[in-house]
C-alpha cells in the first residue's frame, strides 16, 4: 500500500516535469519562430522587379528636294524608345486626287514615276516596298528612291491636271520585330532579307 | 356719243398694247440664238439641234466632249434625268485651260475655244474603318468597277469620302495584307454584312451618298509592331508637247510645237521622210527629198543636232515655238514625212540626264 502511494507520488512528479518541459519547449519554439518572423518582417526590403518592355516603332521622313528638278526623299527611321529592338520595314504609296478643299476625288490616280533604290529596297507583288535589312533602333533606311520622288505625273494624269486638282500621296510605313524570323514570315508572309 | 368714243379709244389702246406685247418677245428672240444641246444617246453619242450640224462625239466613261459651238452663241445647258439616288450631273466648261462648273439649265455664252464636258450623274462613297482600339493603323481599300480602279488609305477609327464617282456599281475591297493584325474584318452597308469586300451601287445610296463600314476586331498582338504615315501633296508637273502642222494651200508645210503641259519645257523634233504607194502605205525607202530637208534654213531659235531639231528657247505653259523652217516647200506628192515632238522640263539636269545635251539660246552641245 505504501509502495503504491510512493509510486503514485513519483508518477505525479514525472508528469509535472513533462508538462514543464513541454511548456518550456513550446515557449522556446514560439519565441524562435516569432523572432525569426519578426526579423524577416523588419529586415526584408521589397525588391522592385522593374524592366522596360521591348518595343518597336517607326517614323516616315519625307524630305523635299531643294532642286527645282523634281522630287523628294523618302526614308523610314526606327524610332523605338528605350529597350527598342531591330525591325523590318515596309512602305506603301497610296496616291489620290484632291480638290482645293482636300476632298478626295473619284478619279483613278497612279503612283509617281518612282525610280526605286533596288540595292536596298524591293518592290513586291503585294504592293509594298520592303527594306532588305533589319533596322536597328535609331537607324534610318537609305533613301527609298534613287531619283527621289518624282513630283512629275504619269502621262495619264494630264487628263486631270487641268482641273486644278492636286495629287495626294499617303506614304504608309510598318515595322515589325526582326527576331525571330517567324514574326515577319507569319505576319507579312515574306523574309525581306531573301527578296 | 362720248361713251362710244371712250370705248373705241380704250379698245384701240388695248389692241396696241397687245400687239406691242406680242412683238417684244419675238424681237428678243431674233436678237439671240439659243443652241440647245441634246443628248441622242448619252452612252454613245451626242448632238446639238438642227441649227448646227450634227456632231458625233467620242464618249468615255466619265465625260464627253462637245466642242465646235461657235463663239458668241448662247447655249442652254440641258438637264439630264438623274438616276434615282444619284447626284445630278453637271457641266464642266473649259476656257483657256480653266474649268468652271455649270449646273444643268443654265445659259452660257460661248467664248472662243470653249470645250464642253458633261460629267455624268455621280455618287459619293464614304468608307469607315472601325476598330476596337484606334491604334496607329491605316487600312487600304481598293474601289473597282468596269475599267476603273482606285485605292484609298483610311486611318483606324476614321472615315473617308470619295466625291463624284460615276454612278455605277463598285466593289470595295480591304487589302488584307495590310491589315494582317486583324483576324476579322467585315464590311457593312445598311443591314447587309459581308466579308472583306462588298459591292455597292446606286441602290445603296441615300441622297447621293453610299456609306460602307468595315468593322475590325481581334487585334493580333503576338508580335511587336509599329506604323506611321505621312501625307505629301503636290501638283504634278507635265511635259506635254504637241507638234502643229501648218499647211498652206500652195503646198507650203511647216511645223510648230505647242507646250500643253504646266511647266517650262525644252522641245526637239525628229523628222523622217518616206515614199508612199498609191494606197498610202509607207514603202520604207527614204524620200528623195530627205537630204533636201537638211538644206532648209531653220526658223528662229531652231538648231539641228544629232538628227534632231532642237528649239533652243524654253517654252512656257501654252507658248508656241517659232516655225521650224524659215521657208519650206513640200516637194513631191508621193512622199510622206513623219515627225514627232519630244519635251523635257527646262532644267539643265533634266537635259543632261535625258537627252545628254546642254542647250543655250542658238546652241546645242553634248553634255559631259
Amino acid at each position: 500500500m505504501k509502495h503504491t502511494k510512493k509510486r503514485n507520488r513519483l508518477a505525479g512528479k514525472s508528469r509535472r516535469k513533462l508538462v514543464v518541459l513541454i511548456v518550456t519547449f513550446s515557449v522556446l519554439l514560439l519565441a524562435t519562430v516569432g523572432g525569426v518572423l519578426a526579423y524577416l518582417a523588419v529586415s526584408t526590403e521589397p525588391i522592385p522587379n522593374t524592366f522596360v518592355p521591348s518595343n518597336v516603332s517607326c517614323e516616315v521622313i519625307v524630305t523635299p528636294s531643294e532642286k527645282n528638278y523634281s522630287y523628294s526623299d523618302i526614308t523610314v527611321r526606327n524610332n523605338s524608345s528605350d529597350n527598342g529592338i531591330d525591325g523590318f520595314v515596309r512602305v506603301r504609296l497610296v496616291p489620290t486626287w484632291v480638290d482645293e478643299n482636300g476632298r478626295t476625288q473619284g478619279l483613278p490616280a497612279w503612283e509617281p514615276n518612282v525610280e526605286l533604290n533596288k540595292t536596298d529596297w524591293f518592290e513586291h507583288t503585294d504592293g509594298f516596298y520592303y527594306y532588305r535589312r533589319a533596322l536597328a533602333p535609331g537607324d534610318t533606311t537609305n533613301n527609298m528612291l534613287t531619283a527621289v520622288l518624282q513630283t512629275g505625273g504619269d502621262y495619264r494624269d494630264s487628263n486631270f491636271a487641268d482641273n486644278d486638282f492636286r495629287k495626294k500621296l499617303d506614304i504608309y510605313a510598318e515595322i515589325i520585330q526582326s527576331s525571330p524570323t517567324t514574326a515577319v514570315l507569319e505576319a507579312w508572309k515574306v523574309n525581306p532579307t531573301t527578296l | 356719243m362720248k361713251r362710244k368714243i371712250v370705248a373705241v379709244l380704250t379698245a384701240c389702246i388695248s389692241l396696241l398694247v397687245c400687239l406691242f406685247g406680242m412683238a417684244m418677245p419675238v424681237g428678243a428672240e431674233e436678237e439671240t440664238t439659243y443652241y440647245r444641246l441634246e443628248f441622242v444617246n448619252k452612252t454613245e453619242k451626242s448632238s446639238y439641234n438642227d441649227k448646227m450640224p450634227t456632231t458625233v462625239l467620242d464618249v468615255d466613261e466619265i465625260s464627253y466632249n462637245i466642242s465646235r459651238v461657235p463663239a458668241g452663241k448662247k447655249v442652254i445647258l440641258p438637264n439630264v434625268d438623274p438616276t434615282e439616288n444619284s447626284k445630278l450631273g453637271y457641266w464642266s466648261l473649259r476656257e483657256d485651260g480653266k474649268f468652271k462648273r455649270y449646273e444643268p439649265g443654265e445659259t452660257y455664252t460661248v467664248k472662243s475655244n470653249t470645250t464642253f464636258y458633261f460629267v455624268t450623274p455621280t455618287i459619293d462613297l464614304t468608307i469607315a474603318a472601325e476598330t476596337e482600339n484606334h491604334v496607329a493603323q491605316s487600312f487600304i481599300y481598293e474601289i473597282t468597277a468596269t475599267d476603273f480602279s482606285m485605292v484609298v488609305c483610311v486611318d483606324a477609327g476614321e472615315s473617308l469620302t470619295i466625291d463624284d464617282l460615276p454612278a455605277v456599281d463598285y466593289t470595295v475591297t480591304e487589302l488584307t495584307a495590310h491589315s494582317w493584325r486583324y483576324t476579322t474584318a467585315t464590311s457593312q452597308v445598311g443591314d447587309t454584312t459581308s466579308g472583306k469586300a462588298i459591292t455597292v451601287g446606286l441602290e445603296n445610296a441615300v441622297d447621293g451618298v453610299v456609306e460602307v463600314t468595315f468593322n475590325h476586331s481581334d487585334r493580333e498582338d503576338k508580335w511587336l509592331t509599329g506604323a506611321d504615315s505621312k501625307t505629301f501633296e503636290y501638283t504634278p508637273m507635265f511635259t506635254v508637247s504637241h507638234a502643229i502642222t501648218l499647211h498652206h494651200q500652195d503646198n507650203w508645210y511647216n511645223l510648230e510645237v505647242y507646250n500643253n503641259g504646266n511647266i517650262d519645257i525644252y522641245v526637239r523634233m525628229a523628222i523622217t521622210t518616206h515614199y508612199v504607194d498609191g494606197e498610202g502605205n509607207i514603202s520604207g525607202a527614204k524620200g528623195s527629198w530627205d537630204s533636201k530637208l537638211k538644206d532648209q534654213a531653220l526658223g528662229d531659235g531652231w538648231v539641228e543636232y544629232g538628227g534632231f531639231y532642237y528649239y533652243t528657247k524654253p517654252l512656257t505653259k501654252w507658248e508656241v515655238s517659232k516655225k521650224l523652217f524659215a521657208n519650206y516647200t513640200f516637194p513631191s506628192a508621193d512622199a510622206r514625212w513623219m515627225y514627232s515632238a519630244q519635251s523635257v522640263e527646262a532644267h539643265p539636269d533634266a537635259l543632261r540626264n535625258t537627252w545628254g545635251v546642254v542647250i543655250s539660246e542658238g546652241s546645242v552641245t553634248a553634255a559631259f
